[in-house]
């Protein structure tokens, strides 16, 4: 019989043996799935057991034990082994999908019974099972296996709580939260959701049959994600993990959650650390603040404070940008507030990198349109002319830094940037101000790279200034500054 | 044949074109001579009427009639001009060509013809050949008198006839018509006084008038004669002393001699051949300038590179482009000039860079204010000409005793004219290179003079190794001067291919301390010669020499950026770094070198980060070379007072730093926080250079000494840097963090000259100018309202009979043209190849009735034989 090899092969070590093995398996119980002969034959009372139903259940039993052995298999010692192992379960399940073993009375069948234990045995307690999960990641892409792997997770995580949780645990657990991500309750469902039928399977077959439409029970999934996240929360993460929470739970989870407003702690927490986590915490505050009706009167003197140099060195530095052009978007902000993120801005780029000159000058720019009584700012006639700056850069209040009756000089000192990209953007004080926002996104992340590739796209055609003093060394010329610091040796 | 069908065809399409443009007219001519008077009466018969099918009212008609027989006959006549000629002339290789001027050309005026043969023909005989010919029977003439013996001798002549018939002016004026008027005569009458001539017969005045007359005449017969016999005798004593003189004449030998002995012979010899010389020796060239001139050029060269660089730092376009104009522009090339003042800078004594016209008032000026000291200038200014002069003869001395040197040059590679051609810097460069000669007279020996570049790298360093850093200049510069641009098409490449190898050159000299060409030396002596040569190649060709800068400049990057910028690069970036500024201009506006060397230094200063000796020593290097390349343009760059800041900032002494200002790659905790705080304090101080080495050197620990040699230096850098940047408007927070970073610096430690210098910052700082005025918006032009082209719309009365495009029309009214003229050009050769059929019918008749005629006579001939032959027989 083909299947007796394989009840063997978990005592055989070698590995190119065991892949063959599993390659053959799989080819072997795909073909007998599409064939419907793996099935548990109905027991009708008074009716003697023929031989092809005790073949069919024979089979069945074997099928089970082969998903056993798979299962086991992904603890094995080589990673290709392993990954050979899952790619089989994986490939199997859609199989199942498309011949059920049992035919359930619901109208989408998909095999959750076997990816309980999948999940299970990947979101381990002990080992790091990153290289495998990172192969699911494609099939994440696919509505019926989030959703279910979802659900899968939140069993586990329910029955996890209780032995305590590990470190290794919570590394898993991100890697397949991250990708999980349910539409909201009203959004209109796609007309075709990518199924995990669909998956790498030929066309031919699919169309064959009637085409199986599934739509995320949002209830269920409400609740899984409820379940989860508080225990997630609860546990002790590290300064990753943390880091990580804090992008996804705005991004992902909280539209979700029954009661957003119960993160408040833990976001005012992360806001007032300061630094990056600062950064990241406060989409999660704004969006509190914003549909929560979480009343947080010190939120713009924070993001204020956050305005320091080292902001365009950060690795968050175009999200922070992103944010802040969100933020300042409402209507109900008052105008001076504005006015001294402006010079706040303004100030900055005196100490900034050349690379953020650009986007903080677009965004000013951006504000001014948004703002238009900010004009001042940039076209005061009345005011006298002034001993010292106005603007108070110490004053940690936005309120009371005097910066609308201050006027934007820094601008002018970035027309005389020595880069002309810069130079050129500051040009904008004297002509009208364009009448649509800049996007923001396009600026946000230039490198010093592309500046260095767009000043060596100059071509050099027919002419090259040159200079017309002839030198006598390398620090013996006219116009020398240096030589009275430097020589050759 | 085909050819000749070929021909007909194309002509006679032509005479279509002409007869509809010849005949219309006629065709008008005629009608209206018909509807005037019919003067002119056709014969009914002759006639064919065009009959009109829908008579339209106010339509012309174009033809009511024609004459096909008339038509006809001229159609004929014409072919006979034309095909008929072509036809009789089929098989004829030889063409009568009549070249008579004007034959051809109906247009022209026959008076006119005329001249211009005749001119033609003068023209034949004044020719060269006839130019000499006196013999020829074409004569000199004078007022229409040959000029010849004959006549010459008969002016001589005592003639009769001379002037036989003309009576003195005077003499007439009194004597003709009762003497010209009572007025004159009276005056006469009174000025004598007496009354002479008043009872005179008519007889005796008459006789009186004819005696004159005769005596006149033969006085001047006299004076002929006595002219004619002077002429004579001259003339024999000429033959005389001929005849004495012949055997006097000079023999070739003579001759010979005289040219030999001739002290101006050599003078002569030389002319002679600068005269016949083809190559171009003898060209007139420019008069030599003198030392003054060639100053002055020079630095109106300057100058006006100068002007063209601050307009490229300004970021303008060029001048030849026109700008907006305005609404209100005349366009008649007015331009409001604005007030151009020239700032007078004095340099060793000598006013520098002055235009002439104002170079006067200048001198005016200072004249009127302080006469004594333009006197005393003036003075220096004498002794200085006067020990320029000296120097220059000097310099002169030199030239001429390289002169053999040169001369040996050419002999060896026949580069003659490279001297002369070169430009007048180049000149100046030869110049100073000839004294470096002298120095080097031992090595001059031993280097050959001609270079061929290499083909490849490592045969250039071959010639290079083994020698001292002079050496290599004399070398490099024989190299250049040998395969000048000038000499030759290939040379520019050959340039270019040497610019790539002093590239490399450099990056091998500034890599390492191994490699250099002789061992001993440090490679770093090198650099400063190279440099100057690769300048030279620079100026020779910019284009290339940038192209391939540009390619190092991105390796260098890609480079770096492998790092991520975390680290400072190798000396030999720096050394490319350093020369683009020397190579190009760093303060224009966007420039293709020089504005992404900036980037590159920018980057640097911004990201990389700063954990050792080496790290600073690069650091404040590229802090150097950064404000030395912003600091004409007076351009801002954040980075660099960060940087400057941030090195204060690491040498103050301070537990929690998270209060000062410090901008990211430097941070405010861990040991590089305070990487340049002194262990000791420092009392002594000597200021010495850093040096381009110490960025390669990575073992060099970090001394009391360096560092406070570092907070001095960069202290200095950021007072000129606040200098620089005093006039932007808001340098006050730009200079705020430097204030409070020194107020931190505990500077008991460091010595009197840091103490100094920090001093003297904060008073620099202190003292910048204030705020100002609050931005105010420039009122922009009233934008004017746009302006519309009138669309015109053609106004049609009726219906259009055609639809469509305009294109489309004229296409359509083209090939309805094409389709008529091809019409006409078929029938044209139908009636072509009539004609000739008749002709070629009507010279077989012909030819046939020739025969027959010949024949008929033949046959006459005979039987009028047969005849007598018969009779002679009947009379036997």
């Amino acid at each position: 019989m083909q299947t007796s090899s394989s009840i063997y092969f978990n005592a055989l070590s070698e590995t190119r043996i065991v892949t063959s093995a599993i390659t053959g398996i799989h080819h072997i119980f795909t073909y007998l799935l599409n064939e419907q002969s793996i099935r548990i034959p109905k027991k009708i009372e008074g009716r003697v057991e023929i031989a092809n139903d005790k073949f069919n259940r024979w089979l069945h039993e074997r099928y089970e034990e082969t998903q056993g052995k798979l299962l086991s298999l992904l603890k094995h010692e080589e990673q290709p082994v392993q990954e050979l192992a899952l790619c089989s379960i994986v490939k199997l399940m859609q199989s199942e999908i498309r011949h059920p073993l049992k035919k359930n009375s619901s109208t989408y069948q998909f095999p959750d019974y076997r990816l309980e234990p999948l999940m299970t045995a990947l979101v381990s307690d002990s080992e790091d099972n990153h290289h495998l999960i990172t192969l699911l990641f494609e099939y994440m892409e696919c509505q019926d296996f989030m959703f279910f792997t979802l659900l899968a997770l939140s069993n586990i995580v329910n029955v996890q709580k209780d032995k305590g949780i590990s470190e290794t645990f919570m590394k898993n657990l991100f890697l397949l939260l991250e990708h999980i991500d349910i539409p909201e309750k009203d959004t209109v469902p796609l007309d075709h959701p990518k199924l995990l039928v669909d998956q790498n399977s030929d066309k031919t077959s699919a169309d064959s049959e009637k085409p199986k439409t599934f739509k995320i029970p949002y209830k269920k999934a409400k609740k899984a994600i409820n379940t989860i996240w508080p225990v997630v929360l609860k546990y002790p993460l590290t300064p990753n993990l943390y880091r990580r929470c804090l992008i996804l739970i705005p991004e992902k989870v909280m539209q979700h959650l029954d009661e957003p407003l119960r993160l408040t702690d833990f976001f005012m927490e992360s806001y007032n650390l300061g630094g990056a986590i600062s950064l990241l915490a406060l989409q999660g505050v704004f969006i509190l603040v914003n549909k929560h009706d979480l009343e947080y009167p010190n939120f713009f003197t924070k993001l204020y404070a956050l305005m320091e140099p080292t902001i365009f060195h950060a690795k968050y530095k175009p999200r922070f940008f992103m944010l802040c052009d969100r933020f300042l978007s409402s209507s109900h902000i008052p105008e001076y507030l504005v006015a001294a993120f402006v010079k706040r801005l303004a100030r900055l780029s005196l100490v900034a990198p050349s690379s953020s000159l650009v986007l903080i000058i677009k965004f000013i720019i951006n504000l001014l349109i948004r703002y238009p009584g900010l004009k001042k700012l940039i076209n005061n006639p009345n005011a006298q002319p002034f001993e010292i700056d106005p603007y108070d850069a110490e004053e940690p209040e936005p309120a009371k830094c005097k910066a609308s009756e201050s006027s934007l000089w820094e601008i002018v000192t970035l027309q005389q940037h020595a880069l002309p990209y810069v130079s050129k953007a500051a040009g904008f004080l004297k002509k009208n101000l364009p009448s649509v926002e800049y996007d923001i996104s396009e600026f946000v992340e230039t490198t010093n790279e592309e500046i260095f590739e767009r000043a060596c796209k100059m071509n050099i055609r027919d002419k090259v200034a040159t200079t017309f003093q002839k030198p006598h060394g390398l620090f013996k010329y006219s116009d020398d500054k240096m030589s009275q610091f430097w020589s050759v040796m | 044949m085909d050819c000749l069908s070929c021909r007909t065809k194309h002509q006679s399409y032509r005479i279509v074109n002409m007869n509809k443009n010849s005949v219309k007219p006629q065709s008008v001519r005629n009608r209206k001579g018909f509807e005037r008077g019919k003067e002119k009466r056709h014969n009914p018969f002759e006639l064919h009427i065009n009959r009109v099918k829908h008579d339209v009212l106010g339509c012309k008609r174009k033809q009511d009639f024609g004459l096909p027989g008339v038509a006809r006959a001229k159609a004929v006549k014409k072919r006979e001009r034309s095909l008929l000629l072509e036809y009789k002339l089929r098989n004829k290789s030889n063409v009568f060509v009549d070249r008579r001027i004007g034959e051809n050309d109906t247009n022209m005026d026959p008076d006119r013809k005329i001249a211009l043969r005749l001119a033609a023909e003068k023209k034949r005989q004044f020719n060269k050949k006839e130019l000499f010919n006196l013999n020829d029977e074409d004569e000199l003439t004078h007022k229409g008198l040959s000029l010849d013996d004959y006549n010459m001798n008969d002016k001589l002549d005592i003639s009769d006839d001379d002037e036989d018939d003309m009576l003195d002016a005077q003499f007439v004026k009194e004597q003709h018509f009762g003497g010209g008027g009572f007025l004159t005569k009276r005056e006469e009458l009174g000025a004598d006084g007496k009354d002479e001539s008043k009872p005179k017969s008519r007889k005796d005045w008459i006789d009186n008038i004819i005696a004159e007359y005769k005596k006149k005449k033969f006085e001047f017969k006299k004076k002929k004669e006595e002219h004619y016999e002077a002429v004579s005798k001259l003339d024999a004593e000429l033959q005389s002393f001929m005849q004495i003189m012949a055997t006097n004449t000079m023999t070739d030998d003579d001759k010979d001699k005289a040219q030999k002995n001739c002290e101006f012979r050599d003078y002569d010899i030389l002319m002679r051949q600068l005269i016949f010389d083809r190559s171009g020796k003898a060209m007139a060239v420019e008069k030599l300038k003198t030392p003054e001139m060639l100053a002055k050029e020079e630095q109106e060269r300057l100058l006006k590179l100068e002007e063209d660089r601050v307009r490229r730092m300004k970021g303008k376009e060029d001048k030849g482009k026109v700008g907006l104009k305005s609404a209100d522009d005349l366009d008649d090339g007015f331009m409001v000039e604005k007030e151009s003042r020239f700032h007078v800078s004095y340099k060793d004594g000598e006013i520098i860079a002055k235009p002439e016209d104002e170079e006067t008032d200048v001198d005016d000026q200072d004249q009127d204010e302080i006469p004594r000291d333009s006197k005393e200038e003036e003075e220096g200014e004498d002794e200085q000409n006067k020990s320029k002069d000296e120097k220059d003869d000097d310099d002169d001395d030199d030239d001429d005793d390289d002169e053999s040197d040169k001369y040996s040059d050419i002999l060896e590679e026949s580069t003659s004219e490279e001297d002369e051609e070169l430009p007048e810097e180049k000149v100046q460069v030869l110049k100073i290179n000839h004294k470096k000669r002298d120095m080097m007279e031992a090595a001059k020996a031993e280097i050959p003079y001609t270079f061929e570049v290499p083909q490849d790298y490592e045969s250039f360093w071959v010639l290079l190794e083994d020698h001292s850093p002079q050496e290599v200049s004399l070398i490099l510069e024989r190299m250049i001067s040998c395969n000048h641009p000038s000499l030759g098409a290939n040379n520019k490449e050959k340039c270019d291919d040497i610019f790539v190898y002093l590239m490399q050159t450099l990056q091998v000299l500034t890599d390492s301390e191994d490699d250099s060409p002789i061992s001993g030396v440090s490679p770093m002596l090198y650099v400063d010669y190279i440099v100057l040569h690769i300048f030279t190649i620079t100026q020779l060709s910019p284009v290339n020499s940038a192209k391939a800068f540009s390619q190092v400049l991105e390796e260098k990057y890609e480079d770096c950026a492998k790092a991520k910028f975390r680290r400072y690069p190798m000396a030999s970036t720096f050394a490319f770094l350093k020369i683009a500024g020397i190579l190009f201009p760093a303060s224009d506006y966007v420039h293709p070198i020089m504005t992404p060397v900036i980037t590159f230094l920018i980057q640097l200063l911004g990201c990389a980060k700063i954990m050792s000796r080496r790290d600073i020593t690069a650091a404040l290097f590229s802090a150097h070379l950064l404000f030395e390349y912003i600091s004409l343009s007076k351009r801002f760059v954040p980075e660099l007072t960060n940087l400057l800041n941030g090195l204060l900032f690491i040498a103050i002494q301070e537990n929690n730093k998270t209060h000062l200002p410090f901008t990211p790659p430097f941070k405010p905790v861990g040991a590089p926080a305070y990487l340049l705080v002194l262990e000791n304090a420092v009392t002594e101080y000597a200021e010495r250079n850093l040096t381009l080495v110490g960025i390669n050197n990575k073992e060099e620990e970090l001394t009391d000494d360096f560092k406070t040699d570092v907070l001095y230096k960069s202290v200095k850098l950021l007072h000129h840097v606040c200098k620089c940047w005093s006039e932007l408007p808001s340098v006050h927070s730009i200079m705020a963090p430097t204030m409070k970073l020194l107020h931190f610096l505990s500077l008991n430690n460091y010595p009197e000259c840091v103490n100094k210098a920090v001093e003297e910052l904060l008073s620099a700082i202190k003292s910048l100018p204030t705020q100002g005025s609050a931005l105010v918006k420039e009122e922009g032009k009233p934008a004017s309202i746009k302006m519309f082209e009138p669309a015109v719309e053609n106004v049609m009365e009726g219906t259009k009979k055609h639809h469509g495009t305009k294109a489309y029309l004229e296409k359509q009214k083209l090939i309805h043209k094409l389709k008529r003229e091809r019409k006409g050009a078929r029938r044209e050769i139908l009636r072509d190849n009539a004609f000739l059929a008749r002709q070629q019918l009507m010279e077989t008749l012909k030819s046939d009735a020739e025969r027959k005629r010949k024949i008929g006579q033949i046959m006459s001939g005979l039987q009028t034989q047969e005849g007598e032959f018969k009779k002679m027989k009947n009379k036997k």
